[in-house]
């Protein structure tokens, strides 16, 4: 594969796809896609809208599997693990894939039990919680505006704080990767850049994939950028490399129609 | 193209035609409750409400078809509910993934909620009281609501488990939460409005009942001593009061009343009672 990029040896790869392919039913929607994040990265999966990035990031914690009809040909690896080898145990599969969704969604409880209800069902002590629950709700970023009402109703806090909050759920359960499906896209530009800074700071302990499309926030925070087009109805991985080079030296004359703006 | 005089003609033409449908509807409530009152009223007392039934239900009271009533209407909600419930959680959550066998279960349920009443009665007759042995009683009666109201409570559950936002089992999926922790703590609380909808659906179907309990539940007017007694319901008291005893029709219109005064008392309660609990829960659908 001419187009995955060369890793160094001290980063080792987290998450690995070979050749993967997502079908609902008959339809293929992504087709061969080859990808390797090192440990610790972020890497942006960019292209314009109905080219599969969404339904590729819905495999990787296999969240697909609630869409009837939806499979995935091909492997992948997270920490060198099979994720569709049969004694997988999907929750816990879920625990180490955290996800954050375009649209925040927590749920209509108080904000302590949006963190607390994973942790008490992944098997989390009494006595733990409470701190991990802080914990969380500080590396995201949203201790300071929300500790004197941790038991009011998440539904009241803004759209930036939701999205807050959705992350400092998903990473209270100290996941191995986040896949954060435009994050920012339903915030305001205040909000959105308060998760910007959230997701360059959560990069050092974990492996980051996020789908954008903007290709500003792109080139900010991506060290690794995949750029995504839609060739004979389904979804391919054009090119793929570190995110600097991407928006500077782009080989494919799509991506670098696309990285001007120009196209797509 | 009308000239304008002509469409505001129409305008004003179609506008009266709504308001007297409106006026129709709203004046045969109001009649029907009014002429049930007016005609009931006068026999209405403490002691109706309590004694039993004398010469035939001419005199005395109504208490232990109250009784009767209430236990077979307690025995029809107390297996409907449950089984409504998983159910209607197995149609809205767990048939997503098999939609052929969901569609299946929907056409059924709804035959089933257009079936006429006395073909259930039937159908009570010869499974509750006959094959399986339980006889005229307030359990076969009360088995025998139950089916009868399993298909109204299933799809207003489902209807209510329905209207909670995807975004909510997306999430909990993604957070590896099990489907029944995210349905215990917030689907059934969101989904509590549609519970509360179905079961005052599935009680009014069984208190106003009939035909199905005639041949179920029975006529024996006397207090039942346990649910395996035969049990007059309400409605029952009514239709024999007014079809076969001459003079009955005074407390025919009584028992009536209660009937619909119970109804309304039940509703008001089952409606108190779901905010309560949305208060308590905390959910905010």
């Amino acid at each position: 594969m001419k187009n995955v990029p060369s890793v160094p040896a001290s980063l080792s790869p987290m998450l690995e796809l070979r050749e993967v392919g997502v079908w609902y039913g008959e339809r293929c929607v992504v087709r061969d896609v080859s990808l390797v994040a090192p440990r610790g990265s972020i890497t942006a999966l960019i292209g314009p809208s109905g080219c599969g990035k969404t339904s590729l990031l819905n495999c990787m914690n296999r969240l697909c599997e609630l869409v009837p009809g939806c499979h995935m040909t091909g492997q992948m690896l997270v920490g060198g693990r099979d994720t569709h080898a049969p004694d997988v145990d999907l929750l816990a599969l879920r625990r180490r894939v955290g996800m954050i969704f375009q649209k925040p969604n927590p749920f209509p409880l108080s904000i302590r039990r949006n963190v607390e209800m994973a942790l008490v069902e992944h098997g989390v002590p009494r006595a733990e919680r409470a701190e991990r629950v802080e914990r969380a709700l500080r590396d995201a970023g949203l201790w300071d505006e929300v500790c004197d009402r941790l038991d009011t109703p998440a539904m009241a806090l803004s759209g930036g704080q939701k999205q807050r909050l959705c992350i400092a759920r998903a990473i209270a359960l100290e996941p191995e990767v986040l896949l954060m499906d435009e994050p920012c896209s339903a915030l305001d530009p205040i909000s959105s850049a308060a998760v910007e800074d959230l997701i360059l700071r959560l990069k050092t302990r974990y492996t980051v994939l996020v789908v954008t499309h903007n290709l500003a926030q792109a080139r900010r925070i991506a060290d690794l950028c995949a750029m995504f087009w839609v060739r004979e109805g389904s979804g391919r991985l054009i090119e793929v490399g570190p995110a600097a080079e991407m928006f500077s030296t782009p080989r494919d004359p799509l991506t670098a129609a696309y990285v001007r703006g120009s196209s797509g | 193209m009308p000239e304008p005089g002509r469409a505001r003609q129409l305008d004003r033409a179609a506008t009266l035609a709504a308001w007297a449908a409106f006026a129709v509807v709203a004046g045969l409530f109001v009649w029907l409750l009014a002429d049930v009152a007016w005609r009931g009223l006068g026999a209405l007392s403490w002691e109706f409400l309590t004694e039993a039934p004398r010469r035939a239900g001419r005199a005395g009271g109504i208490g232990p078809i109250i009784v009767s009533t209430l236990l077979i209407v307690a025995v029809a909600m107390a297996v409907a509910a449950p089984l409504g419930l998983a159910c209607a959680l197995w149609l809205s959550e767990y048939a997503r993934l098999s939609p052929r066998a969901g569609r299946t279960a929907r056409a059924s349920l709804d035959i089933l909620a257009g079936m006429p009443s006395i073909v259930f009665g039937l159908f009570g007759n010869a499974l509750f009281c006959v094959a399986l042995g339980l006889g005229f009683s307030i359990v076969s009666g009360g088995l025998t609501l139950a089916c009868m109201a399993l298909p109204l409570l299933i799809r207003a559950v489902e209807q209510g488990l329905r209207a909670v936002p995807d975004d909510y089992r997306q999430a909990a999926a993604a957070l590896g939460v099990s489907r029944w922790t995210i349905t215990r703590q917030v689907l059934l609380p969101a989904a509590m409005p549609g519970l509360i909808a179905g079961l005052v659906l599935g009680i009014g179907r069984a208190l106003a009942e009939t035909a199905a309990l005639i041949f179920t539940s029975g006529y024996v007017d006397r207090m039942p001593n346990s649910l395996m007694d035969s049990g007059r319901a309400m409605s029952v008291h009514v239709y024999d009061l007014a079809m076969n005893v001459p003079g009955g029709e005074r407390h025919a219109y009584a028992t009536a009343l209660v009937l619909v005064g119970l109804l309304l008392t039940i509703n008001g309660a089952a409606a108190g009672l779901g905010r309560w609990w949305l208060a308590r829960s905390g959910v905010r659908p």
